[in-house]
């Protein structure tokens, strides 16, 4: 046969060997038949120079050219056969498998945030129980015998004597008085409290308060100023204003309650304020000397300030919520909000 | 309590807008609550008319002709007051009045009444009188009602501190206070009536003089009771008090600008002339001016005649004295009565009124005799024939006037202020303090101010609380370092919260509700229940003893109910050392978990998401512990009450029980009327704490590879995996690393009463590569131990 014919004839059939290949090994074994070392088209590369002369060039250059076609098949072959087989695409807008989260509740939250900023200030976190004996409740607060909170009508009592604390107040005292005459006594005492209010949007018996307490040697009530203006702008933001309004405690003097700048509107007045621009978050005061005494310390010696504050007050400001009972309703679809966003 | 802003602009000489004042007042500790304007009611084109001429028809219509400043008019009207020569309200046809209507031209038989002359009630005054015709003696025909009659006017509900409450319960202590905010000291000026010796005398005899250190009184004949005049009327009505006679009205005038109650005896109506001051006796009674009886009791402080009480002293009068239309004597009182006992008599008969709510929070005890100077002053207007006897004034002890030191220094370093001592004299000066040698003299009528710190209050106060420079304490920080309670909290939670449980917050009580749902056990400690003595209602009346009874109702309501939740509580259960409690009981905290529907949201992939059960809630669990590091806890079968009977683990460690859980007990559940399957489980979160480890012991990870082996055993039914793990421990040696349990079976070809459980094995060496003979040397012993331990049948 003519050797121009046969390199026409091995090469059509690599291609069509090379076409039907399944598999790489198929390949190697096309690639080796043909192009190896005893492969048929090297045989008539190597047959070349047995060919007339005039021959030998047309032969070389077409068996040449059959090489390198034959290569680069073998080549696209192996690419093909290696590539990675895709599957069908997804619907990307069917819902993802859930993480299920539960949420911490609001309360909780907020109360975490209150315990965070006041502990980055120093103060150590109390506790105290909420039965508590009408001494630490009261008499020990400076609730004198007669004062209106100390009525069946306001405070419960379990038994003679024994009170469900109506603030957490009670916790300053033990304390005072377990630590004394240490000082500083710089201390935040959350917990839950107890008043016979009937429930409404604004009111329930039971309620959570967190109270703050620091006696030392030259505490003054403009540090209760700075305190509280340092503790609202870390609660409600770096713009907000504090004011302070004359009031009475029994265990505090002075006394005062406390406004911070309308988060709804910033001071310009609104539904939310009462049209007054502030909303009213604490009370707070310089502790009165008989409740120093009482929990150990020398009023003439020391001086320190108080405050109380209402979780559930600070979380309906916080969140705009204007019920509070709707913390105490346990819906899972209220609660469940309260789970994302930065504080 | 509430006050006429006109009036006290008139008593303080303040130029104060009335949000002005309001504003004022609030800054200085009298917190006003709201204002409303007095004649916001009234009708647009309501004007003064002057009544001409008056015909009075027999069926009692009276037909006025009026100026009103226009065309004139006839009105027809139906007051006892109508005359001529007196000036009132008018509103013609086509204006609406307060209540709605429109006013119409009527027709009385012959005559067309042309509008209404009104009373004060139908001006839409609150509290105003509408049996009589607003009247004044001086008005200019067509002139505007408001302006005219002085409705221009706001009330302020001022809700007042106890301190605040001793001195300004009255315009003069809010005028007092508001001047001294503008930098004036309020002068007052002292109205004094000799008195005629002719008349008859008051006889006073104080038996109790600690309940009543002052009795002032006078007696005055010749009254004539009668409506009071329009400007007195209207002074009550914006401080929010009805008008009733001119005595009445008088005593209320008096007692709403000074603050001093007084109260008038009709003196022909008194057994003798002769006051007596006493505790009343056991059982007496009185009849007080409501119309109730009372039974007064030898704590009460009454006024009596010589025989009877006819008054409850600071609080109310009695009937049996009453003033009425007939009096022409009286015995006008102006007493100084004991601040306690007149709350306690107040409180014990629920009777709460404008003289006792001054009384108990602390009265001038020096402004009795001015109160009733002001009382004879006013008559003169409003009973001109009347004729005052001569002022008596019982005082067994003199008063003691508070002084206190004014120590400068000490103030400046309790507020953080530096002001002058010259400053702070001249602040309690505004308000009526004066200077002694002792230091500061404190006025009869603050009663609130007793000790040094209440004078640092008033400079405060007068300084401005908001202009006390802030400034952050520099304390030594020692650094808070919380306990393992609080951090065991905190991981509980963050773990709880990531494995998808919702946090509820419910109220401390044990309502009876939960009590019927749960039933527990005779003297089980759930009924153990800590008592309220005063609840307001019924559900208030115990403290609960565990959180199951909430988290049951949280599961059975609102969205739970659908759609099935997920969610724990932290909080303190109450137990009591003994009933009924004279001790503080104990507050343990417990962890309850709840949940109902299935284990979690269901999704389009998985079809059947299966329902919570003991073992989704024991994963739970073990999670819990996991994150408290809680390594040495066991879980054994529970009979727990409330649990579902051989489906429920009791938690122990170190011979404490940590809690309990599992499904919840099918009659609970349906007492609950919980339909869909339950998980419920509480915790002694004290006793987790307690058994909590600290900081984890680690080792580096595992350098040689580990040797895996399936084993597969047929056991009886009730040989628990426990056991199994037990003994695989026993006999595997040190080098086995982990059990675990992939699969139960039951069913062919298993005879029936036993299961087949099958474990991997995992052995691993810290210091070199396991051949497969030293595993198989291992494997042989597990078996063998299994065969002989627990008979096993071993499959593979
Ligand atoms: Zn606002």
């Amino acid at each position: 046969m003519d050797p121009k014919e046969r390199v026409g004839e091995l090469l059509h059939r690599a291609l069509e060997e090379i076409a039907d290949a399944d598999d790489e090994g198929a390949l190697e074994r096309i690639r080796i038949s043909y192009l190896g070392r005893e492969g048929s088209l090297t045989a008539i590369l190597r047959s070349i120079g047995e060919l007339p002369p005039e021959d030998r060039a047309p032969v070389g250059k077409r068996a040449n050219a059959a090489k390198n076609q034959l290569e680069s098949a073998l080549e696209t072959a192996q690419e093909a056969l290696s590539a990675i087989p895709f599957e069908a695409p997804v619907d990307v807008s069917a819902p993802g498998l859930p993480v299920d989260r539960g949420t911490r509740h609001p309360l909780r939250i907020v109360l975490d945030e209150v315990l965070d900023i006041f502990v980055a200030m120093g103060y150590s976190v109390a506790d105290g129980p909420e039965v508590e004996t009408e001494w630490f409740n009261f008499t020990g607060l400076n609730i004198p015998e007669d004062h209106p909170a100390r009525d069946m009508q306001d405070s419960y009592y379990v038994g003679k004597d024994l009170v469900l604390r109506s603030q957490t107040s009670p916790i300053q005292l033990r304390y005072m008085r377990e630590h004394a005459p240490q000082l500083p006594v710089q201390i935040v005492g959350p917990g839950r409290t107890y008043r016979r209010d009937t429930e409404d949007p604004s009111h329930s018996p039971v309620f959570h308060q967190c109270e703050a307490l620091l006696v030392d040697r030259g505490i003054t009530m403009g540090h209760l100023r700075g305190t509280l203006t340092e503790f609202a702008r870390r609660l409600f933001g770096e713009h907000v204003n504090v004011r302070f309004r004359p009031s009475y405690f029994p265990f505090t003097e002075p006394s005062a309650e406390v406004d911070v700048t309308c988060t709804s509107c910033g001071e310009r007045g609104c539904p939310a304020c009462g049209g007054k621009g502030f909303m009213e978050i604490l009370g707070a005061g310089m502790v009165h000397p008989t409740v120093l005494e009482n929990g150990g310390y020398d009023p003439e010696a020391v001086s320190g300030f108080a405050f109380g504050m209402g979780i559930e007050r600070l979380a309906m400001i916080k969140y705009g919520i204007n019920d509070l009972r709707s913390f105490y309703r346990n819906d899972l679809r209220f609660l469940g909000q309260f789970g994302g966003g930065l504080r | 309590m509430k006050a006429s802003y006109r009036w006290v602009r008139r008593r303080s000489g303040s130029e104060q807008s009335p949000e002005e004042l309001a504003e004022t007042m609030t800054f200085l500790g009298l917190n006003v609550e709201e204002i409303a304007y007095l004649g916001s009611r009234v009708p647009a084109g309501a004007r003064m008319a002057e009544i001409l001429e008056v015909e009075r028809r027999p069926d009692g219509l009276a037909v006025c002709r009026i100026d009103d400043g226009a065309a004139g008019a006839t009105v027809a009207s139906r007051a006892p007051n109508v005359r001529p020569g007196i000036f009132a309200p008018y509103v013609p046809p086509g204006v609406a009045m307060p209540d709605g209507h429109i006013v119409e031209a009527v027709e009385f038989g012959s005559v067309i009444s042309a509008g209404i002359l009104c009373s004060a009630a139908e001006l839409g005054v609150p509290g105003g009188p509408s049996e009589y015709l607003l009247e004044v003696d001086e008005a200019v025909p067509g002139a505007d009602v408001v302006v005219a009659l002085g409705l221009d006017d706001w009330t302020f509900d001022l809700d007042l501190t106890p301190n605040y409450a001793t001195h300004c319960q009255s315009v003069i202590g809010i005028a007092r206070e508001v001047s001294a905010a503008e930098g004036r000291r309020l002068e007052i000026p002292v109205s004094e009536s000799p008195g005629n010796a002719d008349a008859p005398r008051a006889d006073i005899v104080i038996e109790d003089s600690d309940l009543c250190p002052r009795y002032s009184a006078v007696a005055v004949s010749g009254i004539t009771v009668a409506p009071s005049p329009w400007w007195i009327q209207r002074d009550l009505l914006a401080s929010g008090v009805r008008p009733i006679n001119n005595i009445v009205d008088a005593t209320n005038h008096v007692m709403l600008e000074t603050g001093q109650p007084l109260h008038a005896f009709d003196l022909d109506r008194l057994g003798g002339e002769r006051i007596v001051v006493r505790r009343a006796r056991a059982g007496e009674k009185l009849v007080t001016l409501d119309g109730r009886a009372r039974t007064l009791d030898p704590s009460d402080l009454v006024i009596a005649d010589e025989r009877d009480p006819v008054g409850l002293a600071g609080v109310m009068g009695g009937e049996n004295s009453e003033v009425h239309e007939g009096t022409s004597r009286i015995i006008l009182e102006s007493a100084h009565f004991d601040a306690t006992n007149v709350l306690k008599t107040a409180r014990r008969l629920g009777l709460q009124t404008d003289a006792s709510l001054r009384f108990e929070k602390g009265c001038d005890p020096e402004a009795t005799l001015r109160a009733l100077h002001d009382f004879l002053e006013l008559l003169e207007e409003i009973s001109p024939a009347s004729a005052a006897g001569p002022v008596e004034d019982v005082r067994p002890r003199d008063r003691e006037p508070v002084r206190l030191p004014l120590d400068a220094e000490r103030v400046n370093a309790f507020l953080g202020t530096e002001l002058g001592e010259d400053r702070m004299r001249a602040y309690l000066e505004l308000l009526g303090f004066t200077a002694c040698p002792e230091g500061v003299e404190v006025p009869s009528w603050r009663a609130d101010v007793r000790i040094p710190v209440d004078l640092t209050e008033e400079v405060a106060r007068m300084h401005g609380y908001n202009e006390i420079p802030a400034s952050l304490p520099r304390t030594a920080v020692t650094g808070y370092v919380p306990g393992r309670g609080p951090v065991a909290e905190d991981a509980a939670v963050e773990y709880l919260v990531g494995a998808g449980f919702s946090e509820i917050a419910t109220r401390s009580w044990m309502p009876a509700a939960y009590l019927r749902v749960l039933d527990p056990p005779e003297d089980h400690p759930h009924r153990h229940l800590v008592p309220v003595s005063n609840p307001m209602r019924d559900d208030q009346s115990r403290l609960r003893s565990t959180l199951l009874g909430d988290a049951l109702e949280v599961l059975a309501a609102g969205s739970a109910r659908e759609r099935g939740a997920h969610v724990f509580e932290l909080s303190r259960v109450y137990v009591p050392r003994e009933l009924p409690p004279v001790s503080l009981p104990e507050e343990p905290k417990r962890l309850c978990l709840a949940a109902s529907g299935r284990v979690r949201a269901s999704h389009w992939m998985e079809t059947d998401t299966p329902p919570v059960d003991f073992f989704h809630l024991k994963g739970v669990v073990e999670g819990l512990l996991g994150v408290l590091a809680i390594e040495e806890a066991a879980m054994v079968p529970s009979e727990a009450y409330y649990l579902y009977p051989g489906r429920a683990a009791r938690v122990e460690c170190h011979g404490s029980v940590l809690g309990e859980f599992g499904e919840l007990h099918p009659e609970i559940a349906r007492r609950a009327d919980l339909d869909s399957p339950v998980v419920i489980g509480e915790f002694d979160f004290d006793a987790l704490v307690c058994c909590a480890g600290g900081v984890p012991r680690v080792q580096p990870a595992p350098v040689y590879p580990a040797s895996g082996r399936d084993i597969a055993l047929v056991v009886p039914e009730e040989t628990m995996h426990r056991e199994v793990v037990r003994c695989i421990e026993e006999s595997a040696g040190d080098l086995l690393e982990e059990i675990h349990l992939f699969d139960v079976y039951r069913g062919d070809p298993i005879p029936s009463g036993s299961k087949s459980m099958a474990y991997h094995l995992r052995y691993r060496s810290p210091d070199r590569t396991l051949t497969d003979e030293e595993v198989e040397v291992f494997q042989d012993r597990v078996r063998g131990a299994l065969r002989r331990d627990l008979g096993a049948d071993l499959r593979s």
